[in-house]
């Protein structure tokens, strides 16, 4: 139950901190996805069930505050939480550089797949172009602020006796 | 074999339901009730708090700003004070020509043109992925903002339209979207060039003006390279003569049969902070 409501209230604060974050934060006119940042994070740390419900939580909550593309997103944050879970037991979760490394992979497929998904996209975009200037970058800036969100989740839950549940 | 607990028949049903529900508006537009109200439950609750975040980090943001440009400040100071007196007495003259000028139009039995009925709003949000082009604005329903309302920024030129209202708040859809069109007209007075002016993804700076019909009178079209684009005012929705953006390039279109612009928009969407809803016209 802690578990459950300390990864709700972790999911309310960051999508406050993605809706605040103006666009040209760091690089010129992108952004971090730190709801996918977080959704990763605890599918890696409490596998791919739990990974998979808080994204598909995350998917819905974007969702309220997108258009029609709200179902894409949903689709695409539950498997991107279902594919971190799916390697929970695959690495030590000491390694806080492990989730850097899955979170810029996942980057990639998470925003292919919402171009592949989206019609509007599909047809018009220059898919190297939004390599360069909007994957990449963001991939780069998701890895980077995944090493100080893991370090301090996995702090937080590293000393607690009810870690498993 | 294995038995499935209640507790997981629940789960799936209710996933089943909201992936129903977001199916049935991703694909006919239609909505189950219980959802809308939640969707605008989880808005309303979620917007007040963004709004009192994001004032507090504007609040921080601006001392912080005018502790670190003191001087500047002081200089500025001093500069708008001399140039608010000389407007002072431009405004009195403003007067003057505006008085005669009712006075000129009610001899010559012109119809009043109607000025813009605005409201002021604030920045709070930014959109959600990269991909989105939307902002939030603190204005809501109980301001008087409705759906599809033209939003503009203080100088004037075009931002988006209102997509959808909360009590306190309001999502702005940016003209730069994919999915935003607007009717748009040449604003040079010997061309009548209207066509349809959309977002593209590639180039969120740069608008797409399509469907433009040939001027046979003039070898280059009605349309050119430095031309202002504005709202043409055919729809109901925007009144005519909101600043879209200038054309930078013309091209044909429709093998020949009709023009195609690319407009650079006067919205510099990362600096937006500020905007005015249309609320009548």
């Amino acid at each position: 139950m802690k578990k459950f409501l300390v990864n709700i209230i972790l999911l309310l604060l960051v999508l406050i901190i993605q809706l605040i974050l103006p666009p040209d934060f760091i690089f010129s006119g992108v952004k971090p996805d730190l709801l996918l940042i977080l959704t990763v994070i605890i599918g890696l740390y409490w596998g791919i069930y739990d990974g998979m419900g808080f994204a598909f939580l995350a998917g819905i909550v974007q969702g309220v505050f997108l258009g029609g593309g709200a179902i894409i997103y949903i689709v695409v944050k539950t498997l991107s939480g279902g594919l971190a879970g799916f390697i929970e037991k695959l690495y030590f979760k000491e390694k806080i550089i492990f989730p850097s490394i899955i979170i810029f992979v996942l980057t990639f497929l998470h925003e292919t797949l919402v171009i592949l998904l989206s019609e509007t996209m599909l047809f018009n975009i220059n898919y190297f172009r939004a390599l360069r200037l909007i994957i990449l970058p963001e991939a780069i800036l998701n890895a980077i602020i995944a090493l100080f969100i893991y370090y301090l989740y996995h702090r937080y839950w590293q000393g607690r006796r009810d870690i498993y549940g | 074999m294995r038995r499935i607990d209640h507790k997981t028949i629940i789960i799936v049903i209710l996933l089943l339901i909201i992936l129903a529900e977001l199916a049935l508006s991703r694909f006919s537009d239609q909505n189950l009730s219980v959802f809308t109200w939640l969707k605008k439950g989880f808005y309303n609750l979620i917007t007040p708090i963004v709004k009192v975040i994001s004032s507090f980090v504007d609040t921080v943001k601006t001392y912080w700003n005018g502790i670190m440009n003191i001087d500047e400040l002081i200089a500025a100071n001093e500069r708008l004070k001399k140039e608010v007196s000389q407007y002072r007495i431009q405004s009195l003259l403003n007067d003057y020509y505006r008085r005669e000028n009712i006075r000129l139009r009610e001899l010559l039995s012109f119809k009043e043109q109607s000025s813009f009925e605005s409201i002021g709003a604030h920045v709070i949000a930014y959109n959600l992925s990269n991909w989105d082009n939307r902002i939030i604005i603190d204005r809501g329903s109980r301001d008087g903002i409705e759906e599809r309302m033209p939003v503009i920024t203080y100088d004037g030129a075009l931002v988006g339209r209102i997509e959808y209202v909360g009590v306190n708040t309001a999502q702005v859809l940016l003209c730069n979207d994919p999915e935003y069109v607007v009717g748009g007209i040449v604003e040079r007075p010997e061309s009548r060039a209207i066509g349809l002016v959309r977002g593209q993804i590639n180039e969120p700076e740069i608008n797409i003006m399509e469907n433009i019909s040939w001027n046979t009178r003039s070898e280059e079209g009605d349309i050119k390279e430095g031309d202002i684009i504005v709202t043409s005012g055919l729809s109901d929705n925007y009144p005519r003569g909101i600043p879209i953006g200038e054309v930078v390039s013309v091209e044909t279109d429709n093998y020949g049969l009709s023009q195609k612009a690319e407009i650079k928009l006067f919205m510099k969407k990362k600096t937006i902070e500020e905007v005015l809803v249309i609320t009548g016209f």
